[in-house]
């Protein structure tokens, strides 16, 4: 890894994303929040700024010579400088502490949208200031395409070794090329981004919702997130239209972009000639299907068909593209409609899409590669391959999806005793614990956060259920989340070849 | 501009590097994917495999919106087929690498037009021409071209007894003959030296200068008075670039020999050249047989044997026993920096690297119309026009701040061949002759460009 380079890049996405924080103070200005919020973020974007400025204006470098070791570096770097620095706000106009903000931050950053504020004001609106709210959504809505897939879009600077850092930030199973240019493919990328943010926010408002949150609500959604700005979450809108325009954009953006832009290049009908696309909607047809059947007949509460196919489809949806809305509180569900849900989390939505976990296409190959196993001990010569929309995929993919279904399955493990360790509620918990008053599973609370947190869900079952927060974890249970919630966006090579000693030698 | 190279050997690869890094949409088709995953893990490109000479894999491509296709496959067949599909979707411009121009035949049917081929290249013929030039103008080991006929950057070696040994460039005894030009470098022993005004030549140094190619002679005439012209001269190698230079080198009146090992190839090289060459069946690494080619008497020895290891040898062994000059073909083109490196070898040519020069010179650019990568140091020649409003215009050579490893070298100005000295201006139009280090390129061409905060 070459320092001087990384460092004077890393500079650079700062200077992204200080200037991405300038326009809360704008917001904060225009939803009347009071000077001193205005001035604190307006500080918070200053300083920003000028990190990242001093850094591109000292550091010599050329760019040209980002190699691909760099780009992990580079992109790893650049999310934990943006998680650190747009955690000051939140210190300095929230009154949060570090690891809150931090946390808060990179929760956002990474799409997660699992919270740690508990205060509300009276209208059920979280208890910080209109212009922090708006920051909060925003860098959501930044990190769903990705800060470092912004900057190539925007500063020609990243234009050479941009693939590298574009790998490095969207790995995913399979590459789409939509451009012959780096820096084209990021910018029609954000198009496409940008546009569904204008149709849903347009949409929104016309349910009834104020522009505000109309377009916080939207960065969340397209984004796959998960932050709301009221604290009873959608439940807040007890709105269907509101629901359904929700449902629609949680699974846009669960799918792969590159088809929303073939679709808009004149092939209307791409979607459904793409197999990860189907079989991502086969799953979520089947999961509302069941749990909306388990739901009327072994449900708590009784209701209606149609109120348990809502409730069952709002959440399906939420949880496998990992957005984290709840419309319902799910927690009092049946077991078996947990587990599905919690299954979801585990899949994910499409590669190439702004949520994270396991990704569809991955399971997809999984599931082909095990029925070509199975074919071929029964037919012991012949010659049978996975194939995928038609192409074939060669082993060296197929075994670079199966290594990297084994560190997934094996960090939610390994994170979940780390973090009952950690954590002193939970290390001295029984088979229960009592959070805020609730007696939980400490086994489904432990498990649930980190799959959430991996899959950049947001919120899990039990104690970190929808109605229920991270603000109980201990600080260094928050930063381990934090880093948990990176590896999960990143999709965990990125950042693991940072323990690598050969990277931080020249 | 858009342009679909397809074939990602070593002449698209080059050609996909140096486009790309101009900010060209480029798209790579091969039929290898692991190669294409190597070049894009290293360049800017989109890649597709599959068969380029296929209109499924061409309009996967964009070859409805693209401006150029380049046809650079080994196989010519397909790089014909290429070419023509591209005809049919209305490409501005279709290149053809081709082994021979055997395929066309006016008076018989079939032309390169039918065909739809703007441009044909062949490696070995451009590469011939190139050696060719050295040999006309003995003294000098390679030259580039530009879009002034009259301008050209050229490399000559200082001889011993040379009356430039010692001498500085601001005390120049002739300032008559160095005025009209630029010395834009020295390589010295493979190190690349670029020259100030107190600089002093030392004999064997290797020096490239720029300017109207009369007075470029006139220095190497004075500077190298003694070198004979090139009478006799042995090409190891019936390759087909052997025997495109056997035959060139007898219509220009010199005595050839052609040592070829294969029998076969040897007779058809026979066949082929007729009574223009001795052929002799051998190989060029046994001193008995380059003594019956007569390597006492010989001006120039060129080894253009397929295999670079028997090119080296050979060259050796013919220096060593008489040979004028030796001069060796690789198809390596990270070999010609070692090759030109080594005491016993003057010149080293790429089929592969004249073949991408050749292209490079005949695609349209925005703003520049020729690059050329030079062979004997790590640097390239580009020609590049002074847009409007750009931060040059009207501006002092001597207040530009030149970035290091890059030299002005003249500026082409309706028809004049101007050398870039301090005091001259940069004008709207102006052509100007860059020599870059080949890290440096993006940056000199920034240097003409209107600015922006970020480019």
């Amino acid at each position: 890894m070459k320092g001087a380079v990384v460092s004077r890049v890393v500079s650079a996405i700062l200077l992204v994303v200080g200037l991405a924080m300038m326009s809360s103070v704008a917001v904060a200005w225009a939803m009347g929040d009071s000077p001193a919020v205005i001035r604190g973020l307006l500080l918070s974007a200053l300083i920003t700024m000028a990190v990242g400025g001093l850094g591109v204006a000292l550091i010599r470098a050329r760019a040209e010579s980002i190699g691909f070791r760099d780009g992990f570096g580079i992109v790893t770097f650049s999310w934990l400088a943006a998680a650190v620095f747009g955690a000051i706000p939140y210190i300095l106009v929230g009154d949060l502490s570090v690891s809150d903000a931090f946390f808060e931050t990179m929760s956002g950053f990474t799409t997660t949208g699992a919270s740690i504020l508990t205060e509300t004001r009276a209208d059920g609106t979280w208890a910080i200031p209109n212009g922090l709210l708006f920051w909060r959504a925003l860098t959501q809505w930044l990190g769903g395409m990705g800060i470092v897939v912004l900057s190539l879009a925007i500063l020609p600077i990243l234009g050479i070794g941009g693939m590298q850092l574009y790998r490095a930030e969207t790995p995913g199973p399979t590459s789409d090329q939509l451009a012959p240019r780096i820096a084209s493919a990021a910018k029609l990328l954000w198009g496409v981004y940008i546009l569904l943010t204008v149709t849903e926010t347009v949409l929104l408002m016309l349910g009834g919702m104020s522009l505000f949150d109309a377009f916080c609500h939207t960065c969340t959604t397209v984004a796959t997130a998960g932050f709301s700005n009221y604290a009873d979450s959608i439940m807040t809108f007890k709105s269907v239209y509101i629901e359904i325009v929700i449902i629609g954009f949680m699974i846009l953006g669960g799918c792969n972009f590159a088809l929303h832009l073939r679709a808009m290049r004149g092939e209307p009908l791409c979607h459904f000639r793409d197999e990860e696309f189907r079989f991502y909607a086969l799953l979520l047809v089947i999961a509302t299907a069941t749990i909306a059947v388990m739901l009327v007949m072994h449900g708590q509460t009784p209701r209606s068909p149609g109120e348990a196919l809502r409730h069952a489809a709002f959440t399906s949806v939420s949880m496998m593209t990992a957005t984290g809305f709840s419309a319902v509180d799910y927690d009092l569900w049946p077991a078996h409609a947990r587990l599905i849900l919690l299954s979801l989390m585990i899949i994910g939505g499409c590669a190439g899409s702004t949520s994270s976990a396991l990704k569809v296409s991955r399971l997809l190959l999984l599931l082909k590669n095990a029925m070509v196993q199975i074919r071929r001990s029964f037919y012991p010569h012949s010659i049978i391959n996975v194939r995928l929309n038609d192409r074939r995929v060669n082993d060296n993919v197929m075994s670079r999806i199966l290594i990297f279904f084994f560190i997934y399955i094996g960090l939610i493990a390994v994170f979940a005793v780390l973090l009952t360790l950690i954590d002193p509620t939970l290390r001295g918990a029984g088979s229960t614990v009592t959070i805020n008053g609730q007696v939980v599973s400490s086994l489904e609370t432990s498990l649930s956060s980190v799959v959430a947190t991996l899959g950049n869900v947001g919120p899990g079952l039990g104690g970190v259920g929808p109605t229920t927060s991270y603000a109980w974890f201990s600080p260094q249970a928050k930063i381990l989340l934090s880093i948990v919630m990176l590896l999960g966006r990143l999709e965990i090579y990125t950042v693991l070849v940072l323990i690598l000693p050969r990277f931080w030698r020249n | 501009m858009h342009a679909i190279i397809v074939g990602a050997g070593e002449v698209g690869s080059q050609l996909a590097r140096i486009l790309s890094s101009r900010k060209n949409d480029v798209v790579v088709v091969d039929l290898n994917a692991a190669i294409l995953e190597d070049l894009q893990s290293r360049v800017d490109v989109m890649t597709i495999t599959g068969n380029g000479a296929t209109a499924k894999i061409l309009k996967q491509a964009g070859v409805e919106h693209t401006d150029t296709v380049l046809a650079v496959t080994n196989n010519s067949e397909a790089n014909v087929l290429v070419c023509t599909l591209a005809s049919k979707f209305k490409v501005g411009q279709k290149i053809a690498r081709l082994r021979s121009s055997d395929y066309f035949d006016e008076a018989r049917g079939l032309s390169q037009t039918d065909l739809g081929i703007d441009q044909v290249v062949i490696p070995e013929y451009e590469c011939a021409l190139g050696i060719m030039d050295t040999l006309l103008r003995p003294a000098i080991k390679e030259t580039v071209t530009f879009s002034h006929p009259d301008a050209q950057m050229a490399n000559f070696q200082i001889k011993q007894g040379s009356p430039m040994i010692g001498v500085r460039l601001n005390t120049f005894p002739r300032p008559d003959l160095v005025d009209r030009l630029r010395v834009c470098a020295i390589a010295r022993y493979g190190q690349l030296i670029i020259p100030r005004g107190d600089t002093s030549f030392m004999a064997f140094d290797e020096v490239y200068v720029g300017g109207a190619q009369g007075a470029i002679d006139e220095l190497i005439e004075w500077a190298d008075p003694n070198t004979p012209p090139v009478e006799n001269v042995i090409v190891a190698g019936g390759t087909r670039l052997g025997r495109i230079l056997a035959s060139m080198m007898a219509t220009a009146d010199m005595q050839v020999s052609l040592i070829e090992p294969d029998r076969t190839v040897a007779e058809e090289s026979a066949d082929a050249l007729g009574s223009g060459a001795l052929i002799i069946q051998g190989h060029s690494t046994s001193l008995p047989i380059l003594q019956e080619a007569g390597i006492e008497t010989c001006d120039a020895f060129i080894a253009a044997h397929r295999d670079n290891d028997s090119n080296i040898l050979s060259c050796m062994l013919a220096k060593r026993n008489g040979a004028a000059k030796a001069i060796a073909v690789t198809d390596n083109p990270d070999y010609i920096g070692i090759i030109t490196g080594m005491n016993m070898i003057d010149c080293g040519f790429s089929p592969l690297i004249a073949a991408v020069n050749k292209i490079l010179q005949s695609i349209p650019m925005e703003n520049r119309t020729t690059t050329a990568l030079l062979n004997r140091i790590e640097a390239e020649a580009l020609e590049i026009t002074v847009p409007e409003k750009s931060p040059l215009a009207g501006k002092l050579i001597s207040d530009v701040s030149c970035p290091a490893d890059v030299v002005f070298v003249t500026i082409l100005r309706k028809g004049d061949v101007v050398p870039a000295i301090g005091s001259e201006r940069f004008q709207v139009g102006d052509h100007v002759v860059v020599m870059a280090k080949r890290n440096m390129v993006t940056t000199v061409e920034k240097l003409f460009m209107p600015g922006g905060i970020f480019s």
